[in-house]
């Protein structure tokens, strides 16, 4: 059920996404389908020689799945706006997850507008990436 | 150092939107929401086909090479470049078939001392339009290159 303004509760968490362990060929399938082939992404050797412990996913990825999470939550054509900073680099085999917790609510003309905070940590609780969006939300009483 | 002197210089692109693409894309993300890939369900949600997930954008910039050649004329190392922050607006939704054009525009180049040395940070601004002339996407990116 998509969710309604009114139940929604500042502070609420309203997404919880736990992702299987993030593997070398989904990275590969990754750089393939959005085009960027940065060796930085895929080769071991080159992250190394930039100071890396191997190589690194994509934040887009991790964008990719933050963004994942939010469209199972509320419907696609509610999502408004979305930012994110890259606060750390994941590496293949991390347990990915991603919550989301409303941390305002406003009124605009008939729908409401719900502001979230989103984070995506790894297994150790190390955080990956940090952000918000911004979601359109149909009000209850526009059903009466 | 990244060359400050590009700055506000305008790249255009076009991409013709495909119903694989936006395949490959979700399932390398792992997203198996049937709106990105079953035209049935996405119709029954309200949309005239399937949609183009939220990250979607990054595909045109990077396969057009209009990303790689920006970072190119200002002069960066590709393999220094960190992606620092990324924001994007919905306007409307894109579907396969949708032709888009992009305009990018270096918004700004600063240098800042970060503990590890001198950073350069890039903004870069994208707007999207589908072939009906209708802004259908804006787009912000902050690239670091560390030096």
């Amino acid at each position: 059920m998509e969710p309604v303004f009114e139940e929604l509760v500042v502070g609420q968490e309203v997404i919880k996404l736990v992702k299987p362990a993030m593997t070398r060929i989904q990275v590969i399938r990754y750089a393939g389908a959005s085009g960027d082939f940065n060796p930085l992404h895929t080769d071991d050797e080159v992250a190394r020689a930039t100071g890396f412990d191997g190589a690194i996913p994509h934040g887009m990825l991790l964008m990719g799945i933050a963004c994942q999470a939010v469209t199972d939550w509320i419907p696609k054509k509610s999502l408004k706006k979305i930012e994110v900073r890259f606060e750390g680099v994941a590496r293949p085999g991390d347990l990915i997850t991603v919550r989301g917790r409303v941390t305002d609510k406003q009124t605009k003309k008939n729908n409401g507008i719900v502001i979230c905070a989103l984070e995506v940590r790894d297994q150790n609780e190390d955080l990956k990436v940090s952000g918000n969006f911004e979601a359109e939300l149909p009000c209850k009483r526009d059903k009466f | 150092m990244a060359d400050k002197t590009k700055t506000g210089k305008k790249y255009s692109f076009t991409w013709l939107v495909e119903r694989g693409k936006i395949r490959e894309l979700v399932e390398a993300i792992g997203d198996n929401n049937p709106i990105y890939r079953d035209a049935k369900v996405a119709r029954q949600q309200g949309y005239k086909d399937i949609i183009a997930p939220p990250t979607f954008a990054t595909v045109p910039i990077l396969w057009t090479g209009t990303l790689l050649q920006i970072l190119g004329d200002i002069g960066t190392k590709f393999e220094r470049l960190m992606h620092a922050e990324e924001s994007y607006e919905y306007v409307k939704e894109i579907f396969p078939g949708d032709i888009l054009t992009g305009i990018m525009e270096i918004k700004g180049i600063t240098e800042k001392k970060g503990e590890s040395g001198a950073l350069d940070f890039i903004q870069l601004k994208t707007t999207y339009a589908n072939q009906c002339n209708e802004v259908v996407l804006k787009e912000e990116m902050l690239i670091v290159e560390r030096k």
